[in-house]
């Protein structure tokens, strides 16, 4: 374009709100981009006051200018000279079209603010609130709820015989003997209520209210009444710590919260889902190894020694391999199996020689209320 | 360079045109989602808005969207307030009477109520700030409506439909969408709305018994693959391909139901002495969209045999995401504004010069967020 911008003029749309769209022609005149309408309306726009909104399309689509900044007033226009023009004047801010320098530094304080509300809602008030929540569930009620709990997971993991495995036999007197030993050591909460499950994964989990369930696989695998009563030393400390409401109280906060941020389904289905796990497991790492040293405790207080619980997680290490280490640490529920078993083996006292129970009564146990595992699923 | 003033391009009175960076947009809005942990999708939807809403022009002006992602935002984190604490509540609730089949009933009944209530404020808030945050010229989109008396209506309307066992459905929904419209304004200009629901009717029909269709299947599948769960239905067991397909012809009816519906709406749209018609087709939106699943469909593909060569990390962290990234990128630099593409050059407006003298009405202003919307999924665009 080899004439001045000066001498040029365009033809212009302009609306105030109040009116109906007026045609006109635009001029720039020194710093100012000068108006007048087809019925002869004058209006002087400072150039520094311009933002560019739209471009004109060449399909004949006009383009859009905010002649001042947080007005309705539009100015529609259709050459790209006229942008030219403007981008070319040395008042025109070139970063008003272009979202905002300041926009820009709010959202970074908005994004800062919020990351930093969100490890403060998942770090500390999630946590103190399931607390608070869980400690003022009375027991009556947990106890109530965890037997429900506890009747749909074993019936969900052995249909046909959902809480009657080994009943009424010498084994499950046995078994009784060796909790009652371990809760007396404990001061648990509640009463403890285990529920042996007949499936063959090794494992072993405490619901709310005092409810355990012990899958028959894991009596299998097990090798002494020791390493059985590390394990069931690990869950009645659970209930003792009463993580089971805490957890569950937790689970519904976190996936709540989880929800809320990640919006949308999909995203929500992936991002939140991952979130979610990551924050559980990480909360579920801590809580593990606190639980483990209490379970030391109560099996010190029991006269057993804590050498059985090491021995039988080295050896479901060497038999279903350690997913904790690694990148898959991350995903875990419990610490490396490695670590807990050095600590339990840390924890071992010499003094205590005698077996856990009598020969005999550890083999009906086996007997009665073991099978043959399938080297499970989760680490108890 | 000078023209003489009235000298215009002639353009279509309503039209669709691609302006250039929206693949570049969604990109960069993907990465700021991906460095935030998804928490610019305010700001990003708020871009994508813009550029798609400016690629719309009405009598050769492009129409404008004037949110801000720091509103939505904020609309998001009242949401959160509100939402946290009733969710929590009600957990507690069920928890408190989890042992009695009556508490657990009413309980029931209380949160579906209340969720119902959410979605429904959710829609309405969501279309009230999308409408106020439209400008043509300056001027805004307005919803004069207050929202309870659109519960009433949606409540009535949508439980006589119930009361049909769904078989009247598009007359509920377009009553509805009629009500709305009828209070919906162009700054100074009244929309005037009645739909005729009885067209919609047949592709609601076929788009029920397709959908009964595809559930039977699923079930016959789901009950056949996990018997422990779902027990003997009494269910034909079918292949894989069968459910797929039925799945497939439910959306693709249940998508020709909406289009249809919404050539029924604009038709039914009056403003002033303006009046629309709408020939949008089924067929070319359902491609659209078969060809979106099915190029997602691919990727997933082949990010599933990468991840079996690479293990089970990659199948969980990065198979996920990348799955995510390439939806979004589908859905709103293709799939999206194909649809408004097609949607849009296929509406008629009649007597659209009339369009020139509308002007701001004394008052509009908006200042309700849509957080709510977002938080439940229904902020369509």
């Amino acid at each position: 374009m080899s004439e001045s911008p000066e001498t040029v003029s365009w033809q212009i749309g302009l609306s105030e709100g109040g009116t109906a769209q007026v045609p006109g022609l635009a001029r720039i005149n020194g710093n100012d981009l000068d108006l007048v309408t087809q019925d002869g309306m004058q209006r002087q726009y400072p150039i520094s006051d311009l933002t560019i909104l739209v471009l004109p399309h060449h399909h004949g689509t006009r383009g859009l200018i905010a002649p001042i900044p947080g007005s309705t007033a539009r100015l529609a226009f259709a050459e790209l000279s006229l942008v030219t023009a403007l981008r070319q004047h040395p008042k025109f801010n070139l970063s008003a079209g272009r979202g905002k320098a300041q926009e820009r530094r709010q959202i970074m304080y908005w994004l800062i603010g919020a990351t930093m509300s969100l490890v403060f809602i998942f770090l500390v008030v999630i946590p103190i609130f399931s607390e608070r929540i869980a400690a003022g569930i009375p027991p009556d009620y947990e106890r109530r709820f965890g037997a429900i709990v506890a009747e749909r997971v074993a019936s969900n993991l052995a249909p046909s015989q959902a809480g009657t495995t080994c009943q009424n036999s010498l084994g499950r007197e046995a078994l009784d003997g060796l909790i009652a030993r371990l809760e007396a050591a404990a001061k648990a909460p509640h009463p403890i209520v285990i529920r042996i499950s007949e499936a063959p994964a090794v494992n072993a989990f405490a619901v709310p209210g005092g409810q355990i369930i012990l899958l028959a696989g894991l009596i299998g695998f097990s090798e002494t009444a020791e390493e059985l009563a590390g394990v069931l030393a690990h869950e009645i400390a659970h209930v003792v710590r009463r993580d089971p409401a805490r957890g569950m109280i937790r689970s519904m906060a976190v996936g709540a919260v989880s929800g809320l941020l990640f919006g949308d389904a999909l995203t929500f289905s992936t991002l939140g889902i991952l979130a979610a796990s990551l924050l559980q497991t990480s909360y579920s790492r801590d809580v593990e190894t606190k639980t483990d040293m209490l379970a030391f405790e109560i099996l010190a207080k029991a006269k057993i020694d804590t050498k059985g619980f090491a021995t039988f997680l080295e050896r479901l290490q060497k038999a279903e391999g350690d997913r904790s280490t690694g990148a898959m640490a991350y995903l875990s529920t419990h610490p490396p199996t490695a670590e807990r078993a050095a600590l339990a083996r840390a924890a071992s006292q010499p003094n205590f020689v005698k077996p856990a129970l009598p020969l005999e009564a550890w083999r009906a146990i086996k007997r009665d209320c073991g099978q043959g595992s399938d080297v499970g699923v989760r680490l108890p | 360079m000078t023209e003489k003033p009235g000298q215009q391009t002639q353009v279509p009175s309503l039209a669709y045109v691609t302006r250039p960076g929206l693949e570049r947009l969604v990109v960069q809005n993907l990465g700021l989602n991906l460095v935030t942990l998804w928490f610019y999708r305010f700001w990003a939807k708020t871009r994508w808005r813009r550029h798609i809403w400016s690629n719309v022009s009405l009598l050769g002006d492009p129409i404008e969207y004037t949110g801000t992602g720091a509103e939505m935002f904020k609309g998001f984190l009242v949401a959160l307030a509100v939402l946290a604490p009733v969710f929590i509540i009600f957990n507690l609730w069920q928890f408190a009477v989890s042992d009695s089949a009556i508490g657990l009933f009413i309980e029931q009944i209380f949160y579906f109520a209340t969720l119902y209530f959410l979605i429904v404020a959710a829609r309405f808030y969501a279309r009230r700030y999308r409408l106020s945050r439209t400008r043509w010229r300056g001027v805004p989109l307005a919803l004069d409506a207050r929202f309870l008396d659109y519960v009433k209506v949606h409540l009535t309307q949508h439980g006589l439909a119930l009361l049909t066992l769904f078989l009247l459905w598009p007359r509920a929904s377009l009553n509805v969408e009629a009500w709305l419209m009828s209070r919906t304004r162009l700054g100074d200009r009244h929309f005037d709305c009645k739909i005729e629901w009885r067209p919609a009717f047949w592709p609601w029909i076929t788009f029920l018994f397709a959908g009964l269709l595809a559930l039977v299947i699923i079930l016959g599948k789901l009950a056949a693959i996990m018997p422990q769960v779902f027990g003997d239905l009494g269910l034909p067991g079918m292949s894989s391909w069968w459910a797929f397909f039925a799945v497939l012809f439910a959306a693709a009816s249940y998508t020709a139901y909406r289009v249809r519906s919404l050539r029924q709406t604009i038709a039914g749209l009056n403003l002033g002495d303006v009046r629309f018609a709408c020939e949008a087709r089924a067929a070319p939106i359902i491609t659209f969209i078969v060809v979106g699943i099915a190029t997602l469909l691919a990727i997933g593909t082949l990010g599933a045999l990468m991840a079996i060569g690479a293990g089970s990390v990659f199948v969980i962290f990065v198979v996920p995401i990348a799955l995510l990234v390439a939806h979004a990128i589908i859905r709103d630099a293709w799939v999206a504004p194909w649809i408004v593409d097609h949607v849009v050059n296929s509406v008629t407006i009649i007597n659209p010069l009339s369009l020139n003298a509308i002007a701001n009405a004394a008052h509009d202003s908006m200042t309700r967020g849509e957080g709510l919307a977002d938080s439940f999924d229904v902020g369509i665009a």
